[in-house]
């Protein structure tokens, strides 16, 4: 209790362990979504209603 | 006279993500034969279940009009469900667990109905269907055909030994049949028409069809009725709640399946042993050095261990889709029923007092009356059970309930048994005593309970049958 | 063809400026507390954002409960959506609220996890349900009636809110609780407060931003899948 130094240390290793969890979690999530905006930007189900009955002729 | 028992009104119905009959009205007549006809897959049997309310419609309602007062709500999009009084149904696959004898399954389903049937009767009813020879039989020996006569009879039995009008549903009942059981069908159909019983059967069967008073055909959603029908107005079928024959049929069915077949207990027994043997084998000197509640918590483990696992019931619902055969008949409280009546009542006490045996280890610390009140804590394991069984039956209603991780929702479950491991050190320690107190043996074992209890509660209750 | 509105990323942007300036003013301006009342005095900062988290993931807790209640009521495809992203995001922010209390806890108090510690308590089981429903969304099929299942499973979380006050509060009757914690906030250094404050208002707007991407994507992705299920019946027909 008395080894501040010891204290501040370990504190710190703790801090920089939940801030690490904390926005590598959210950074995770938003490449997430990313990941699911381009699926659904880049799905050739996304733009069906402009098409003819067959899905792969007349893809842009 | 006759006069509508079941009524469809505005009722859509999806399966999966496909709308099977869109916005249909019907009624059911009393005392009529109607067939239900359609090419495969166009919901006949959707249809036919729809009307015990075994699927929860996206709009509309299946009711039961009565006069002069409001209809029972069979079942509606907002959730209300009540078991159809007076049904008899016949699934078109067994509706029964394969480990259940013949004897066992028409029994249970005269039960069901509300009727205990003489043993003549019933092997008279076998004699004439050709399944005496069988009766002591388990389901699961018995061929495909073999199993639809049973399935059929325990339908009809009911009907044929009433004198009060009742419904019967059958699902493709001639599918499989040799032709000779063919025609006992249609025959005990006709009779059971004759005796004033609604008769609705989804069927391909040509000569089903002829001996119908009215067809509907289902195509693409919709259904067109064919036949005439004279409507006078209504008497009541009164009782509306499942009969106390069927609730205590329910308890003896779970039971029956599980001595002959212990598979729950034996799943349960073993991982609770396992995990005392270890627990014995890391030394009993580790665990008398821990904390004061490590011994109690230790003692505890095992019974907590064979309380959580899923319990066999559910696969037994699951068979043959026997649960949805219970679920007809009645209605939501299967749920709260299997889930008190499918846990494991019989374990915690034994298991709790064997591993104080094997590990308390004589230590003169312990209350030399301590062991006269171990079965305390150990009975109040059994609400935590209950609660957990009713969490297990919750996630079985998924379609994949195999995909779904049920012990993620079992975490509540650990202040319960804190409590109780708290409980248990005050009667290692301290001794029994029954002030009552939030530090009290006997206030830590209420609290506990009441805490597992409402988890049960919420699990049941919420739910959707 | 899905579009993500122009202030759903403003939102993004400005949460995540706000991120880093309270990470960098939480180390650099707000003050160090005194060490002789703290056992990891640096550890306290862990604070700025895991209190802010709690915060948006008890927002995205009440968003999954009101869409299964809404779903349980109506069966919209809204509050579906509701559900679906109230699951994914009280995941999320749940998720950083269990990792980091209990790494505060093990460097402040020495030990994890307090079982007397409702707010710990309450957090884990509904970051539990919430990562059990979003398992549960993706292994199942999604028809209506998963749908209900996971929407009652929403709703038996909700009641589990209640039951885990009542139990933790009876469990800490016996046990008192290891360590007050945030009770001292009105005695806070301004430093900290302001501190704390930007903190909230980042992540806020940061799950708001998120809250808004996310419906977006669910109701353009339930659109995809009705146009595969018309291709699907297409190809039947060929």
């Amino acid at each position: 209790m008395k080894c501040m130094g010891a204290n501040e240390l370990a504190g710190e290793t703790h801090l920089i362990v939940a801030y690490a969890i904390l926005i590598g979690s959210l950074a995770l999530y938003a490449n997430w979504l990313w990941s699911r905006y381009r699926n659904v930007a880049n799905s050739p189900a996304s733009t069906l209603e402009a098409r003819t009955p067959h899905p792969r002729d007349g893809e842009e | 006279m006759s006069y509508p028992v079941l009524r469809i009104k505005g009722t859509t119905v999806l399966r999966g993500s496909r709308t099977v009959v869109e916005d249909i009205n019907l009624d059911v007549i009393s005392g009529e034969i109607l067939c239900l006809t359609g090419p495969n897959g166009s919901g006949k049997s959707t249809l036919l279940e729809t009307l015990v309310g075994l699927h929860a419609p996206r709009s509309g309602e299946v009711v039961m009009p009565l006069p002069d007062q409001e209809s029972i709500p069979i079942r509606d999009s907002r959730g209300r469900r009540t078991p159809v009084p007076g049904l008899s149904i016949a699934l078109q696959t067994d509706g029964a667990c394969l480990d259940e004898t013949v004897i066992e399954r028409l029994k249970t389903a005269s039960m069901v109905a509300g009727k205990s049937l003489a043993d003549e009767t019933i092997h008279a009813a076998m004699e004439k269907w050709a399944l005496s020879h069988r009766s002591e039989d388990r389901l699961a020996v018995l061929s495909q055909g073999l199993r639809k006569r049973v399935s059929i009879l325990a339908a009809i039995l009911p009907a044929m030994q009433s004198s009060e009008p009742r419904i019967i549903l059958l699902d493709e009942p001639s599918e499989g049949l040799d032709s000779a059981s063919r025609n006992l069908l249609h025959d005990s159909i006709f009779s059971l028409k004759e005796k004033g019983h609604s008769i609705v059967i989804a069927t391909h069967d040509e000569a089903i069809i002829e001996i119908s008073d009215r067809t509907v055909e289902i195509s693409s959603g919709t259904i067109s009725v064919s036949g005439s029908s004279h409507h006078v107005d209504d008497p009541p079928f009164t009782d509306a709640t499942p009969t106390g024959n069927a609730v205590s049929a329910l308890g003896r069915w779970i039971l029956a399946l599980e001595m002959r077949n212990p598979v729950d207990t034996v799943q349960r027994i073993v991982p609770a042993l396992l995990a005392l043997f270890l627990l014995r084998s890391i030394g009993l000197d580790a665990i008398s050095d821990g904390a004061p509640s490590s011994l109690a918590f230790y003692i505890l483990v095992p019974a907590l261990i064979a309380i959580l696992v899923r319990p066999a019931l559910i696969d037994r619902l699951k068979e043959r889709r026997s649960g949805d055969w219970w679920r007809a008949h009645l209605g939501r409280s299967i749920r709260p029923l299997s889930s008190i009546v499918g846990s494991p009542w019989l374990l915690p006490i034994p298991l709790t007092y064997l591993s104080f045996m094997v590990l308390s280890n004589s230590s003169p610390d312990i209350d030399p009356s301590a062991y006269a009140w171990l079965w305390l804590p150990a009975l109040s394991m059994l609400d935590i059970g209950a609660a957990a069984t009713a969490i297990h039956m919750l996630v079985s209603g998924f379609e994949r309930s195999t995909a779904v991780a049920a012990s993620l929702m079992m975490a509540i479950l650990v202040w319960p048994f804190l409590m109780l491991v708290d409980a248990t050190t005050e009667i290692l320690y301290e001794g029994m005593h029954f002030d009552i107190g939030f530090d009290t043996p006997l206030g830590l074992i209420i609290c506990s309970s009441l805490i597992a209890a409402s988890v049960w509660g919420a699990a049941v209750i919420i739910p959707d049958e | 063809m899905v579009r993500i509105p122009a202030h759903a990323t403003a939102l993004l942007t400005l949460g995540s400026v706000g991120l880093v300036a309270t990470i960098f003013l939480g180390i650099t301006w707000a003050p160090d507390v005194n060490p002789s009342q703290w056992r990891a005095p640096a550890a306290y900062r862990i604070i700025f954002l895991h209190v802010p988290f709690a915060w948006t993931s008890f927002l995205a807790f009440s968003m999954l409960f009101w869409g299964s209640l809404r779903w349980y009521l109506r069966r919209t495809e809204r509050s579906w959506r509701l559900v679906q992203s109230g699951s994914d995001l009280g995941l999320l922010f749940g998720f950083g609220v269990i990792t980091s209390g209990p790494i505060w806890g093990m460097a402040e108090w020495g030990v994890p996890w307090d079982w007397a510690d409702l707010r710990l308590n309450t957090f884990a089981l509904l970051t539990a349900l919430a990562l059990f429903i979003v398992m549960a969304r993706r292994s199942q099929p999604d028809h209506d009636s998963t749908r209900d299942t996971i929407a009652a499973v929403g709703l038996f979380g909700f009641i589990l809110v209640p039951i885990t006050a009542v139990a933790t509060t009876i469990y800490q009757k016996r046990h008192p609780g290891v360590v007050i914690i945030e009770s001292e906030e009105s005695g806070l250094d301004p430093a900290i407060r302001t501190v704390m404050l930007l903190g909230f208002v980042s992540v806020t707007l940061l799950f708001i931003g998120f809250s808004i991407i996310s419906d977006k994507l669910y109701s353009a992705e339930a659109e995809i899948e009705l146009n595969l299920k018309a291709l699907d019946e297409m190809h039947g027909g060929e």
